[in-house]
């Protein structure tokens, strides 16, 4: 697969910033209307299986926003370590405290403070004591090399300016052997260099 | 993604879960799709 390196005129930090804005508003309002679909619906349709988020509160469903489904394209395993780039409102995260079980570890990073609020205050509520959020980005992950054994996220790839250096990033973290499951966006079409700009394009 | 050391990369679906959105872009007009997609670290 290759990967196109999109170059807006946007500094890194403008795109962040409105990054955060719009994940923020997701998690504090997450029936607003957005550029995408969010909760239940959007679960349903990417396939989740209903019984993997039985359990999860109401409210960190409700602000989910993935783009994919990274249970579908592969197991997480009992015992396994499990690293959640992007974690938002901590749906994936969650999904995976269970199949890891007490064995295991699940760790969701996250930039936006409201997502990870609500992502451990969800933990808090099942009691999941195998799982941590921490404050971070997806191009400088605060993690040390090879500690993973999944890598799962969920439509953060394409928020990134250079998917290249993150995928690397993303590699460093894995163990040798370990495996990349992961949501994100295809655009089959080319996206004109004046729509690079366009702010919604990026954070929608 | 192989740039970047992955291999066996493959995206094993794809999802129109753009459609009826509450907030349409032009994401769609230039065939925005979800995907799920996997890949391996060597060993």
């Amino acid at each position: 697969m290759s990967t196109l390196q999109a170059v807006p005129k946007l500094s890194l930090e403008e795109l962040r910033d409105e990054i955060r804005k719009e994940y923020t508003n997701v998690a504090l309002d997450p029936n607003k209307g957005y550029h995408f679909h969010t909760g239940r619906r959007l679960a349903d349709t990417l396939g989740y299986d209903p019984a993997l988020y039985a359990d999860l509160p109401e409210s960190n469903i409700a602000s989910f926003a993935g783009t994919g489904n990274p249970f579908s394209v592969g197991p997480i395993n009992s015992g396994e370590t499990v690293v959640d780039v992007g974690a938002g409102a901590g749906f994936d995260s969650l999904i995976a405290t269970r199949l890891v079980g007490p064995a295991g570890r699940v760790i969701g990073i996250d930039m936006t403070p409201e997502m990870l609020k609500k992502a451990r205050d969800g933990a808090a509520q099942m009691e999941a004591t195998n799982v941590e959020f921490r404050e971070g980005l997806a191009e400088s992950l605060p993690l040390p090399d090879d500690v993973a054994d999944v890598l799962i996220s969920n439509g953060v790839l394409n928020l990134t300016l250079d998917k290249v250096e993150t995928l690397r990033e993303w590699f460093r973290v894995l163990k040798p052997g370990g495996r990349l499951q992961v949501g994100d966006i295809l655009v089959e079409r080319a996206v004109p260099a004046s729509a690079l700009d366009d702010i919604s394009l990026w954070t929608g | 993604m192989r740039e970047a050391g992955f291999e066996d990369v493959k995206i094993v679906q794809k999802y129109n879960s753009y459609v009826d959105v509450p907030d349409p872009s032009s994401a769609l007009k230039y065939g925005t799709q979800g995907i799920s997609f996997n890949g391996r670290k060597p060993a």
